[in-house]
């Protein structure tokens, strides 16, 4: 039977950051992919980095989400050294668009809240005008009322980022194995876990589930619930055009290649990933309100992909009740969290215990004695 | 230099490839014209100003961008000629108003 230190199921950006960071502290960590088949959430993201305007009545959130992406200029400078990908991280600051007076009114207060939580700590977020949009993001609609800004937000090219981590996988002495199916997965009798993947027997001290919508059915294998469920958004990419934007937005931003993205929906239809004719037009319609020009670009690519929610839509960090060893992992920002997933979080694991600041995540939240936080 | 494989008897149709006049088949790409007229690599990239060529002729790689009748990315492998047709290579990025 093979054994390894630590196995991670899931090598989206989220178990390929656990495990990166496992294998920097000398575990021998084995990481399993899973088959073409799997639903992929990493490969189908916008791409932000993004702090401000998070974490409403879940100041840890606010904070974790503020501690990544003050890391990660220096993570992927780190992920670049080691893999030779580059994954185009830019903290250009961001632009949250409101369309509509009320909107606008509804998102000040939110920001207001944010900043009464956040109390002596600061909050860096600021609310702009209309104009002051046109300033940041030339050819505004009229109907953007208004919005907010803050320097903390950024953009990153996920594809790249998962690339990287990928490509930094073996630098640090940790292997990927393509094509997995976890079958089972069992304590093992003197310590550990075995696993049965795609019929082969897997030992090891530690596990951490990360496999998106798949941590629900293979932490159901050691008794736990996530309830994390699928939640679809369709993305339009337009042609390049020349440099426009300097700064990201929440839902419209240009890569440094040219590309306009604009994103996305929001619909609960089970595992449906495919792109429809009714989301496409509501993420155009959208993209052209906010900035008019749009319509004279045409759109070369567009797809579906599915968020991995909780019900509160904040992440899951838990060791699983009665299993020391076994973590659950599962986050909707995948992407924005990817450098303490990697540092704080992986160093955490590594020393058998989640720290008390992150126990704001496990998911006895969600039980019925608990009140749920809509995100 | 490419050239045309069999007589251009075909050559039914006149385009205008940046202000000069060209004999194009009918049914014939407008990547294929500019190969013919240009030379393999007629594009600028947008991205970092290197020379580029078409390479899938099949709608999928975007190499192959030129401006037809003024309209700016079009992918030239996809567009059929006509008749009067305005084209030219696309060098460097493109505005939008």
């Amino acid at each position: 039977m093979k054994h390894a230190d630590v196995i991670v199921c899931g090598a989206g950006v989220i178990g390929a950051a656990v495990a990166y960071g496992l294998a920097t502290h000398g575990r021998k960590t084995l990481v399993l992919d899973g088959p073409d088949t799997a639903k992929r959430a990493s490969r189908g993201n916008f791409g932000l980095v993004w702090v401000h305007g998070k974490g409403l009545g879940m100041r840890p959130y606010a904070r974790w989400s503020l501690a990544s992406a003050d890391q990660y200029a220096d993570f992927a400078a780190e992920l670049r050294e080691r893999s030779g990908v580059d994954c185009s991280f830019r903290r250009t600051g961001g632009v949250w668009l409101t369309l509509g007076e009320r909107e606008f009114a509804g998102h000040k207060q939110l920001i207001a809240r944010l900043r009464a939580e956040a109390g002596a700590e600061g909050y860096r977020a600021e609310m702009l005008s209309r104009d002051d949009i046109d300033r940041l993001m030339p050819g505004v609609g009229p109907t953007v009322a208004g919005g907010s800004w803050s320097e903390d937000d950024g953009e990153v090219n996920p594809l790249s980022l998962l690339h990287a981590l990928h490509g930094a996988l073996p630098t640090v002495g940790a292997m990927r194995c393509v094509d997995c199916t976890v079958n089972a997965i069992e304590p093992a009798s003197g310590g550990g876990f075995e696993l049965s993947v795609s019929g082969e027997r897997l030992g090891c001290e530690q596990l951490v589930i990360a496999a998106g919508l798949g941590s629900k059915p293979l932490a159901a294998m050691l008794g736990m619930n996530v309830p994390v469920r699928p939640d679809r958004g369709q993305i339009l990419v337009t042609e390049r055009i020349a440099p426009r934007f300097s700064v990201t937005s929440n839902y419209v931003r240009q890569t440094p290649e040219g590309s306009i993205l604009i994103g996305a929906t929001s619909e609960n239809v089970g595992e449906d990933d495919r792109v429809d004719r009714t989301g496409l037009c509501n993420v155009a319609r959208l993209g052209t309100t906010a900035f008019p020009f749009l319509k004279r670009l045409r759109v070369v690519r567009s797809w579906g992909a599915l968020r991995v929610l909780t019900p509160d839509g904040y992440p899951i960090y838990e060791e699983v009740p009665d299993h020391p060893g076994a973590f659950v992992v599962t986050a909707h920002s995948g992407i924005t969290l990817a450098a303490v997933h990697a540092r704080r979080l992986a160093t955490a694991i590594a020393a058998g215990q989640l720290p008390d600041d992150l126990a704001a995540f496990t998911s006895t939240r969600f039980h019925s004695d608990h009140v749920a936080i809509l995100h | 230099m490419l050239r045309y494989c069999t007589e251009p008897e075909s050559a039914a149709i006149t385009v205008v490839v940046e202000g000069q006049p060209v004999p194009a088949h009918v049914d014939e790409s407008v990547a294929a014209v500019l190969l013919r007229v240009f030379g393999a690599d007629y594009r600028i990239s947008s991205v970092d100003g290197g020379t580029r060529a078409p390479y899938c002729l099949m709608g999928v790689c975007f190499e192959c961008l030129a401006e037809v009748d003024g309209v700016p990315n079009r992918q030239g492998c996809l567009v059929p000629v006509r008749e009067g047709m305005v084209i030219a290579r696309q060098l460097g990025r493109t505005e939008v108003d």
